[in-house]
């Protein structure tokens, strides 16, 4: 357990536990809220009560877009406290290692970036349950709320115990070791080559257009949760080897850092847009036009990750 | 075009509750001008009240063009009086700090149109309402003559096909009802199904009138 | 929809209800300038520490034994030079010398005139130094707050130190530093190595501590254990541990405060919630009239939620710039006695402007983000008054 001043009382961690520890007063009454809709919803009564409860539900639903915000804000803002947070822990030299310090950390990141997918799907819901004229979707809506509600409450507490177990006495693994050189160590699933990787995400990456092309929802979800999971390993252990033009600086953290123009938020970013958008039209019937946009935004995501890899190919004839 | 089916409305007070609508049936016809005649307390303001879309009834069903507004979604419900219904109050319901013609175009703040097509419908209803030369002036400096005809400009700068009036004539005096009514004859003459609830006996005097329904303590008489 | 037409509408209504936020706007524009205050002075004093610390040496030993730090042998300086990635070595001799007739402690430093390096780092200091001159006899150079004690007992020239030895010896007042040092030199005093030694009573073959420079970063960690295994009782301080500890200690003194700020901010929040739970009925005769019109629940929503984070964000810049003005152009009178209560001497040091954009974000996100928390339930009920509210 780590002094609690060092870490805790830092701005950026104080900030994001205050603000997330706030949300949650909101969020909670909405979620009772919730409950009494879920209880007392009679989608053929028209009585008062019925409209009362309807205009409850309204709370949900602004709260939810509130904490979409929020979120949204929060998230790459925990990506820069724990770059912040790399300056006052021996060892770390970037994000990375402040993230991997316990393992909570992993955790913590990985469900923050679920719990904001989540919330812009249960928004695409809500705007079709309220242009449809029988509230089809509403008890559904509510439901998804409060799962939602549930995994926020696990990411408050997931990030409480991440940041109070953050030592800033023993030291902790730079990026470099923790994304090891070694190839024969590699992290890389099922030991895959360099190459195999990027065929993987390649061929990968064809795969899920065309299904989105053709509309083939299952196979769109399959395919683009797949190829999140690849393209992760993908940045990490082949392209951000491009960006930095070091073969042995591998790393996904650095690349949010200013020296490299934060290119890390533009490739994160249009990742996290064009999965939400192919969960979208994979999930929801009605989201017609996400198939469209889920295209766009996969195409801009490989145009930031291979342009500085054929640039460098291109520039100096060889590959790292 | 407008059909009520058994419209019932009970208000909840602390100690009792009061029907204001008892078992309300009634069919009114595109374009036709209806008096709904009765003193304070008869439940004229409430049965407008719902047909507007403003209130919910306690039961029945309320069908404009086929559709039970009645159970529509506050999504839906807000479509309906923003595009079919067009509201005339008897208390001047305007934002006293903006000026007439910011007053005016607040239904349409919510909906697509351009600037310009604003300006174009706001300016035709000023001037069927004859209150263009007052369209910069705050509401608060008005006349009461004037902020009704202000209310009946907001009221038509959607085109409503509907025309609700409670008490219109109300705080007027009787030059400025009469403006009143020569407006309605001209919203009559473009097709406007027109419902007027009142106990004025001025609107006796109005030609056209398909109907007049009385009521009292909240039923048809 | 929010389009052209609705922003017109908002700013309308802002300008028309202006008094009504003014009473929550004044308090949120006070509340940013200290919170902004406290982060920029932090963030100003770090930068000058960190400019100060970026001059030395990368990593400095010292005896230690028996818990106790003694004076450090010189002959481990030849020891040191012997290591590989080494480049230069050092001895150092310094101490504290109680002024007797204020009470005051001050901080000796002996400067081996003969080593550039050293020498330029003075210079920084003092802009008048004739190093020969300085070395004809006894001098020193004495930091503004030495000087403002020296003063007020008339040793205008020179000062009288007295060794270990009892003996008296006198030494002449060479220059005061510059003001813009003051961080670091207001409460030191700069002579001659061997002058130093004979003041402060430091025998012959030893010094305060050893300095070395290492000029790879990678080998530090190399070197230290290398010299920690050369003696027992030694201990070791590399400069990104003191810049760690600074950074530590900003934090926690800016943690003081955040946490004292989190408290009343809080307090804030409360009260920001009650005064907009407070519907008046001309708002919500406003919001009736709209719901009258056929506006959505969700546009009325949008609406004063807008409102709210425009007050929220003009009140976030203006304290900004209140908060800019009190720390770099009044140089924080009160505030600044605070943060550096820790030194010994009144310190007139004027702060430098070190603004990045990471800490005007912490500042919004501080301040906005819980503003808009705070609102939301007040701004949903108001937003589902009835439109039948209007008709009675």
């Amino acid at each position: 357990m780590a002094l609690l001043s060092d870490i805790l009382l830092s701005p950026e961690v104080g900030i994001t536990l205050f603000i997330d520890s706030l949300l949650f007063i909101p969020l909670f009454i909405a979620f009772f809220y919730a409950l009494v809709i879920l209880k007392n919803w009679d989608k053929a009564s028209f009585s008062e009560y019925q409209y009362k409860l309807e205009k409850q539900s309204y709370l949900v639903i602004t709260l939810i877009s509130l904490a979409l915000i929020i979120k949204t804000i929060l998230l790459p803002f925990f990506v820069y406290t724990l770059n912040e947070l790399a300056s006052i822990i021996p060892g770390a030299m970037c994000g990375a290692g402040v993230l991997e310090s316990n393992i909570y950390g992993e955790l913590t990141l990985i469900l923050k970036s679920i719990i904001i997918i989540l919330i812009l799907l249960w928004l695409s819901l809500n705007r079709q349950d309220q242009r449809v004229k029988n509230y089809l979707y509403f008890k559904k809506k509510m439901w998804f709320f409060i799962i939602i509600f549930f995994l926020i409450v696990g990411e408050l507490f997931l990030e409480i115990l991440f940041f109070s177990n953050i030592s800033t006495l023993s030291p902790v693994l730079c990026c470099s070791s923790i994304y090891q050189n070694n190839e024969n160590l590699s992290a890389i699933p099922s030991h895959l080559s360099s190459v195999e990787l990027i065929t993987l995400f390649y061929a990968l990456f064809i795969a899920i257009i065309i299904s989105l092309y053709l509309k083939k929802r299952f196979f769109i979800f399959l395919f683009s949760l797949f190829y999140s999971y690849i393209s992760y390993y993908a940045i990490t252990y082949f392209f951000s080897t491009y960006i930095y033009e070091l073969p042995t600086h591998k790393c996904s953290f650095c690349l949010l850092q200013s020296n490299y123009n934060y290119i890390g938020y533009y490739i994160f970013a249009t990742l996290f847009i064009a999965t939400f958008y192919a969960f979208n039209s994979a999930v929801f019937k009605f989201a017609q036009n996400s198939y469209k946009k889920a295209i766009i935004f996969y195409i801009l995501f490989n145009l930031f990750v291979s342009y500085n890899f054929l640039l460098y190919v291109v520039k100096n004839g060889v590959v790292l | 075009m407008i059909e009520i089916k058994n419209l019932c409305k009970k208000f909840y007070q602390k100690t009792d509750s009061f029907h204001a609508l008892k078992n309300i049936n009634l069919t009114i016809n595109k374009g036709e001008l209806l008096v709904l005649k009765g003193l304070s307390g008869s439940g004229k303001s409430t049965l407008l009240s719902i047909i507007g879309g403003i209130m919910k009834p306690t039961s029945g069903s309320v069908f404009v063009d086929g559709e039970n507004i009645v159970s529509l979604s506050d999504y839906h419900a807000s479509h309906y009086r923003n595009t079919k219904v067009g509201f005339v109050t008897q208390s001047f319901h305007l934002f006293d700090a903006l000026s007439v013609k910011d007053n005016i175009i607040l239904p349409l703040i919510v909906t697509d149109y351009s600037n310009d097509e604003v300006e174009k419908k706001a300016n035709k209803v000023m001037d069927i309402c004859k209150i263009i030369h007052k369209q910069n002036q705050k509401v608060a400096t008005l006349s009461g003559g004037e902020k009704q005809r202000t209310i009946i400009a907001r009221a038509l700068i959607t085109q409503p096909q509907i025309i609700l009036c409670d008490e219109p004539t109300a705080n007027l005096d009787y030059e400025n009802s009469m403006k009143f009514i020569e407006i309605i004859k001209e919203l009559q003459k473009m097709g406007k199904t027109i419902l007027i609830a009142t106990h004025d006996p001025v609107f006796e005097k109005i030609k056209n009138i398909d109907r007049i329904i009385k009521i009292r303590d909240g039923s048809f008489e | 929809m929010i389009n052209k037409k609705f922003i017109n509408f908002l700013s309308l209504l802002l300008f028309t209800h202006h008094k009504k936020h003014l009473s929550i706007f004044v308090i949120s524009v006070l509340l940013v300038s200290i919170m902004g205050a406290v982060l920029f002075i932090s963030s100003s004093i770090q930068k000058d520490i960190n400019a100060t610390l970026d001059n030395q040496a990368d990593i400095t030993v010292q005896r230690y034994k028996g818990g106790k730090v003694l004076n450090t042998p010189e002959a481990w300086i030849d020891e040191f030079l012997n290591i590989n990635g080494v480049a230069s070595v050092q001895g150092r001799i310094y101490g504290v010398h109680y002024y007797e007739p204020s009470e005051q402690y001050f901080m000796i430093v002996g400067v081996d005139f003969f080593d550039t390096q050293i020498v330029k780092t003075v210079q920084t200091l003092s802009d008048n130094l004739d190093i020969k001159q300085f070395l004809q006899k006894d001098n020193m150079i004495i930091g503004s707050g030495v000087k403002e004690h020296f003063d007020k007992y008339a040793y205008y020239d020179y000062y009288p130190f007295r060794p270990p030895d009892r003996s008296i010896k006198k030494v002449n007042i060479y220059d005061t530093f510059s003001k813009e040092s003051d961080i670091v030199s207001s409460d030191m005093i700069i002579m001659d190595i061997n002058l130093a030694r004979e003041i402060l009573g430091v025998e012959d073959g030893y010094v305060t501590d050893i300095i070395i420079k290492v000029p790879n970063p990678l080998e530090l960690e190399m070197i230290k254990t290398k010299l920690v295994i050369s003696h027992f009782d030694m201990r070791i301080i590399k400069k990104d541990d003191i810049q760690k500890y600074y950074k530590n200690l900003f934090n926690y003194k800016g943690g003081v405060f955040l946490t004292l700020y989190i408290v009343v901010v809080f307090t804030f929040l409360l009260i920001l919630y009650q005064r907009y739970s407070m519907i008046r009925d001309i708002d919500s005769k406003e919001i009736a009239i709209l719901r009258f019109v056929g506006w959505r629940i969700d546009t009325i929503v949008w609406l004063k939620i807008s409102e709210n984070f425009i007050v929220a964000t003009s009140a976030y810049m203006l304290g900004i710039l209140f908060a800019y003005f009190y720390v770099f152009v009044l140089d924080a009178p009160i505030l600044k006695n605070i943060f550096l209560g820790y030194s010994n001497l009144e310190n007139n040091i004027s702060f430098s402007p070190n603004i990045d954009a990471g800490l005007l974000m912490i500042l919004f996100l501080f301040f906005v983000l819980p503003f808009m928390i705070a609102i939301i339930i007040p701004v949903w009920r108001i937003a589902i008054v009835e439109p039948s509210e209007v008709m009675r």
